[in-house]
């Protein structure tokens, strides 16, 4: 799989499918791993970490189908296509020295290479299925566990660089829509309830990001003392509360505001299939109030499939990435319209 | 407290937040149990190990996630059968040496 490959094909987790994919747009898993007798990632020397670096492509001789991206191989727009995507985290965009990303096709799994810690797997998928993250990120670290050896203590389960992951490693984020919640102003309340079910709620960008478009990010805290089946449990649990009070808060709105949200409902429509000019932050909002009036039923022309979509590729360097060069904020806004125009009309239903 | 594999010093990562290396952990594990109380309510392991074994402590509460499910579901047969297999590990821990 060459880069263009990877970059010309929708990641699998914005495809819409997966239980209550209007609320819950993916389910996250990722583990976090270390090999023994290799000092921790910022504290390895170049050759230590191209040691780590060797030793997990030659595992993936197995898996064809996994691509390693080496992230000083890639241009600054290519390796800010793969935050965007959810496939590397900013730091290990910005980070220096040998590491990378491994790659399946589907952009379902993955492996960061050298970031906080040698090897975090993740798998993300569409829509509320944790389990099947969960096992999708276990596979494939079972799969290159036969070639190498994880820090491990009995006591203290996976030995990672940052104790806050020591034990299991695990972290499992979703991705919830919780416009309702936002527009009662019950999501401060709620954000306090749910910390206090030991979970972190956070933007869409992760730690330290502001809500965008109403878009949360919901994960684990702790990851030891826990099995991991457990620290799924919970959160699942918790989510389902938060779910529901977000049900409530739609059902409240809709009884007491229904012309209100209609208009909003409408009006961002009008404006994501019209509009010559979007930033992305405007986009997000515009979207949210649409992904709203889909899952109330109020638009029935238009899929969660086309916005998920959207959410992703009319990022700054989706829209460089595919126009071959580098382009102002004004004029990346300009090309953020076309975009979003081109696939509101190509991808709706009418 | 320095780690001598990798010569990092406890006043380090208390500084970074940062283990340096999986050795550290043994280098400041006197220091570990109050840390890993004040971030995760608890100091110790209890799933799986590397090899695909669980420890008894994990397996029981796998087992017992199972068996609230299994109630949920009003599925008491399966319940009664997952009780038996919890009690069992149970008996075996106090057993151990």
């Amino acid at each position: 799989m060459t880069f263009g490959n990877l970059a010309g094909q929708t990641a699998g987790w914005l495809d819409g499918s997966g239980a209550q994919p209007a609320l819950v747009v993916s389910s996250r898993v990722r583990l976090a791993r270390n090999l023994q007798a290799i000092p921790f990632v910022h504290r390895a020397s170049v050759e230590a970490r191209r040691t780590v670096i060797a030793a997990v492509t030659a595992c993936c001789g197995q898996m064809p189908e996994m691509t390693f991206f080496e992230a000083d191989g890639l241009s600054d727009v290519e390796r800010h296509l793969l935050v965007e995507r959810h496939l590397i985290s900013p730091a290990l965009a910005k980070g220096q020295g040998p590491r990378g990303v491994l790659v399946a096709p589907d952009q379902a799994v993955s492996v960061m290479v050298n970031e906080e810690d040698h090897l975090r797997f993740q798998a993300i998928l569409s829509g509320f299925q944790t389990y099947d993250a969960w096992g999708r990120a276990r596979r494939l670290e079972r799969e290159l566990s036969e070639g190498l050896a994880y820090a491990f203590a009995p006591q203290w389960g996976y030995l990672t660089a940052c104790p806050t992951n020591t034990g299991t490693g695990l972290r499992a984020s979703l991705l919830v829509h919780l416009t309702g919640l936002v527009l009662t102003q019950e999501m401060e309340k709620v954000v306090r309830g749910v910390t206090q079910m030991g979970l972190t709620v956070r933007g869409f960008y992760g730690e330290g990001s502001e809500a965008s478009g109403s878009l949360f990010q919901v994960s684990n805290q702790v990851t030891l003392g826990h099995s991991e089946e457990a620290l799924l449990e919970a959160l699942e649990k918790a989510v389902g509360q938060l779910l529901s009070c977000e049900e409530n808060a739609r059902e409240t709105l809709m009884r007491d505001a229904r012309p209100q949200i209609e208009d909003k409902v409408w009006r961002a429509y009008g404006l994501l299939k019209h509009a010559r000019i979007l930033t992305s932050q405007e986009v997000m909002n515009l979207s949210s109030a649409v992904r709203l009036g889909i899952a109330l039923g109020i638009l029935c022309d238009i899929d969660v499939r086309v916005l998920n979509r959207l959410m992703v590729s009319i990022l700054p360097a989706h829209l460089q990435y595919f126009k071959g060069r580098n382009l102002s904020s004004h004029e990346r806004d300009i090309l953020r319209a076309d975009v979003v125009r081109q696939q509101m009309t190509k991808f709706g239903k009418s | 407290m320095v780690c001598p594999v990798c010569g990092e010093a406890y006043a380090e990562f208390q500084k970074t937040g940062l283990f340096g290396c999986s050795a550290c952990y043994e280098a400041f594990a006197p220091r570990l149990d109050a840390l890993f109380k004040r971030i995760h309510g608890v100091a110790r392991h209890i799933s799986g190990m590397p090899d695909g074994e669980e420890t008894r402590e994990g397996r029981i509460s796998v087992l017992a996630a199972q068996l609230r499910q299994a109630v949920a579901r009003e599925a008491f047969e399966e319940a009664g059968r997952l009780r038996d297999r919890i009690a069992a590990l149970r008996r075996t821990a106090r057993n151990m040496p």
